[in-house]
């Protein structure tokens, strides 16, 4: 333990810096709605995180709104027909998607590498289906649940929100630590492995089904716990809606605009993406806004391939600080 | 001691028969090559050994284990490392973080720190020092099959497979990988390598075996296998890239 | 238990809806099997195909029939513009790329067209021919004119490629290219025309999917991602590269589709083709059919 201590010293500095700031910038926020942008940036930046996690492996999951709206609805129905407090919910109905995600990765141990893109995407009507069909009487159909607050009734709407804000961020920076000791661990190491090249991987002596297995499991698993926070906080109801092709593109794109495969990349590109998103969103409209995302996916992946993270790391280190991408 | 043992192997993809019931064995400490001509079946022989390809028939034991029945990984934990033909590097990893995989999750199971302390001598012993933190798309193909073979050392194997490690050297760089060799095998290893430069194949094996077309046509010593009327045959016969057994060169 | 008249009648739409889908799988196979590239955005050519085709009829009063033409050789155009100025760039860098760039192009796509559309069409629209109330009494069924004359085009542009790919010189070096590139590079074709060429084709065949699909359904600028990842489905379990499969499997997929919307209900109508490819990647991870033409 001590040594991976050692290997994440760094990113326990951004991490601290990752908290601080926003928490700090409270203090001075006046809009209201900038504080939910940004607590909708925190818990999207998990969410990104968690297919950033998959995509480390060599996994690109095209599917993954669908851990993030059976995370949404496990939490929900727990907190709403179990009666688990949404506080414990939050963290027991990602389970679901977790065990989802360990099947779906099964399924494609077999496969080739696009094809797991083509089965998760194909996940998200099938549960869709399920969801409204099999499952109508628990989860209302197309109309959807209502969730309980996270936080305790009572408090007035600025509070909440901040409360929100503050939880929000905690659990991204926790993420975020949580995605640098696993990149910079043995496990990590056994990620980057396969997604570089399965068959020398297993010449290694990787165990490549396992670590496959595992990672599909934990971003599932992180992916409803994004949906999950979503439902507690934001949105306060879920609906089959969130396993629509969206949800799922969003990640990918957070996680690549910002760099893949580094744990910083998912929550600058959440940040980044999003803010131009929000902007283009009020000053052109709708479409044009996505139209400048799509433009934007275009012109990273030609020119920027490795994202916006390595950029920034490197006029981080011009300016003194030491920040390295990767093992050491 | 017998290490390595193949009996009747069989391996046919589609209708092309790429291994015939072929018996094989390679001793403790020997240094055993594999020679024949392209599509002979070297290759794929050394493929079902480390795991990648399972036999049609055949058992192949190695130390006790039956691997026919087990994965590539399962059998590199086991002992057995190879190289490829095509150097197969982890693109995103450094040299040094290449020969940290095979150290972490092969044989040695070293941690991780333990294992880029020792991953630096291994890639000064196959010479490649300065190389430690360069990605492998910088590195020439004869780096990259160093970085080949400093990582299958790195496993920790007992048996070492060489597919065509040294095709395309100068001949500065064959007495070095012929030294390479002769100090591998002072520090015990077995090694089963496939060749077509027949100078290293004269010079450091101990046995050679012969495949053709999927057979085992001819086994043994190095001069005996030169003088042998079938091999002779075989590379005569299809001769036409010149690429026969150059005994007169050694 | 079932009328002959129903069954033929499912059996009917079966048909017209695997034209769809054998329309979208042949494209994505020729872009597949010349480029190995995976064009996740031919949904949304298909539905530019068929905005195009409604607009040619909205706007000018042109005949769908003659439109759907226009709009295969525009949007034809578009595809051959994209694999220059997108693909093509990105050959060599990771394979991922494609994809990412594929989803890039799926949302510039769909939100350009709804930019256009939804101001003005609201959610849907279709395009109506001079024959869409026309119908022929087969007796046991009641056959749509359109669907006659749909078929028939479907099989003509078939017949037409079927000739050009294996009775031209273009044909031959666009198969040559899709088996082994590398020797067709050595033998002297230029590759990257039949690149251009393979886009080209493919979007153009997703065009007329789309004008296909335009005039038997309302259709909305985010009509075409399901039919879409449904061909990648059938020529997936079809063999990627093989246009057989894709012809088959299309059609295949579409009668199976047909029924089971039937016989299940709507909502599955979308579920089932991913139940499908998932069950026979666990049986045969392979496909059906083997790679190749």
């Amino acid at each position: 333990m001590g040594s991976l201590f050692r290997r994440i010293r760094q990113n326990l500095g951004i991490a601290l810096f990752m908290f601080g700031l926003p928490a700090l910038l409270l203090a001075v926020m006046q809009e209201l709605f900038i504080v939910q942008i940004l607590t909708f940036v925190f818990i999207f930046a998990i969410y990104a995180q968690s297919w950033n996690l998959a995509a480390h492996s060599g996994q690109h999951s095209l599917g993954h709104a669908t851990f993030l709206g059976l995370g949404g609805y496990a939490s929900i129905l727990l907190s709403t027909r179990a009666g688990l407090p949404p506080a414990m919910a939050m963290f027991v109905g990602p389970l679901l998607p977790a065990l989802v995600g360990l099947v779906i990765g099964g399924l494609c141990l077999r496969l080739r590498e696009w094809y797991l893109g083509m089965v998760t995407f194909g996940s998200t009507a099938i549960v869709q289906v399920l969801i409204v069909e099999q499952f109508g009487g628990l989860t209302n159909r197309w109309d959807g649940l209502d969730a309980p607050r996270l936080l305790p009734p009572g408090l007035s709407v600025e509070t909440a929100a901040l409360g929100n804000y503050l939880l929000s961020l905690a659990l991204m920076v926790a993420t975020y630590l949580v995605a640098a000791a696993i990149m910079k661990s043995k496990v990590g190491l056994a990620f980057s492995t396969i997604h570089d090249n399965e068959v020398a991987a297993h010449a290694c002596g990787v165990s490549v089904k396992r670590y496959r297995l595992l990672a599909m499991t934990l971003s599932g698993y992180l992916a409803g716990l994004a949906g999950a926070l979503n439902g507690h906080t934001l949105t306060r109801h879920i609906s089959p809606g969130v396993f629509g092709i969206e949800d799922s593109v969003w990640p990918l794109l957070y996680s690549i605009a910002g760099g893949l495969r580094t744990p910083e990349g998912p929550i600058l590109g959440t940040f980044i993406v999003r803010v131009v998103w929000e902007w283009a969103l009020r000053r052109l409209g709708g479409f044009e806004s996505l139209i400048i995302i799509g433009l934007m996916l275009a012109l990273i992946v030609t020119f920027f391939p490795r994202g916006v993270y390595p950029i920034v790391a490197r006029a981080a280190s011009g300016l003194g600080a030491r920040v390295v991408p990767g093992l050491r | 001691m017998s290490l390595l043992r193949g009996t009747g192997v069989t391996k046919s993809f589609g209708g092309l028969v790429a291994l015939n019931r072929i018996d094989f064995e390679v001793r403790a400490g020997e240094i055993v090559g594999l020679i024949g001509q392209n599509g002979a079946g070297k290759t794929t022989l050394i493929n079902t050994i480390s795991g990648i390809d399972r036999p049609d028939a055949g058992s192949i034991a190695f130390d006790g284990h039956e691997l026919t029945r087990l994965g590539p990984d399962r059998i590199a934990k086991l002992g057995i490392a190879r190289t490829f033909q095509i150097p197969q590097p982890f693109a995103t990893l450094s040299a040094l973080e290449n020969v940290v995989v095979s150290l972490v999750f092969g044989r040695a199971a070293m941690s991780l720190d333990d294992a880029e302390a020792r991953a630096g001598a291994i890639l000064d012993f196959v010479g490649l020092p300065v190389k430690a933190g360069a990605l492998p798309e910088s590195l020439t193909i004869v780096e990259l099959r160093k970085l080949e073979l400093a990582r299958a050392l790195a496993a920790g194997a007992r048996l070492l497979l060489l597919d065509e490690i040294n095709a395309g050297l100068t001949s500065g760089e064959i007495g070095e990988a012929v030294a390479l060799i002769g100090e591998l095998r002072q520090r015990g290893m077995t090694i089963l390598m496939v060749e077509h430069v027949m100078r290293i194949i004269m010079r450091v094996c101990d046995r050679i075996i012969v495949l053709h077309l999927g057979e085992k046509i001819a086994e043994g010593t190095p001069d005996a296998i030169a003088r042998d009327p079938a091999v002779v045959k075989a590379y005569l016969g299809e001769r036409r890239s010149g690429r026969g057994p150059d005994v007169a060169g050694s | 238990m079932l009328e002959p008249g129903v069954l033929l009648q499912i059996l009917l739409w079966g048909l017209i809806l695997g034209s769809v889908y054998m329309l979208l799988a042949t494209g994505l196979t020729l872009i597949f099997g010349v480029m190995k590239v995976i064009n996740f955005a031919h949904g949304e050519l298909m539905m530019s195909g068929a905005f195009l085709t409604f607009l040619l009829w909205h706007a000018l009063g042109l005949n769908p029939y003659l439109g759907i033409f226009l709009s295969m050789a525009a949007v034809g155009l578009v595809g051959v513009v994209i694999e220059r100025a997108g693909f093509r760039p990105l050959r060599g860098t990771a394979k991922i790329n494609e994809i990412f760039f594929s989803i890039a192009l799926i949302l510039i796509l769909q939100n350009g067209l709804a930019r256009i559309f939804v101001p003005t069409f609201r959610e849907y629209a279709q395009i109506r021919t001079p024959y869409a109330t026309a119908i022929i009494d087969l007796g046991l069924v009641n056959l749509r004119y359109d669907f006659a004359i749909l078929l028939a085009l479907t099989w003509v542009i078939m017949l037409g490629l079927y000739l050009f790919l294996f009775r031209t010189g273009f044909g031959r070096e666009l198969r040559g290219t899709s088996q082994n590139r590398v020797a067709s590079m050595l033998m002297g074709i230029d590759v990257r025309r039949i690149d251009m060429l393979s886009f080209g084709i493919g979007a153009g065949l997703a065009a007329l999917a789309g004008s296909l699909y335009g005039i038997i359904n309302p259709f909305s600028p985010y009509a075409g991602t399901m039919p879409a990842i449904k061909a990648f489905a059938v020529i997936i379990l079809g063999g990627l590269g093989s246009v057989r499969g894709a012809v088959v499997g299309g059609l295949l997929y579409g009668i199976v589709e047909s029924f089971a919307t039937f016989f299940l209900g709507g909502s599955w109508r979308d579920a089932v083709a991913f139940v499908l490819l998932i069950v026979v990647l666990l049986v045969r991870p392979q496909g059906i059919f083997r790679e190749g033409a």
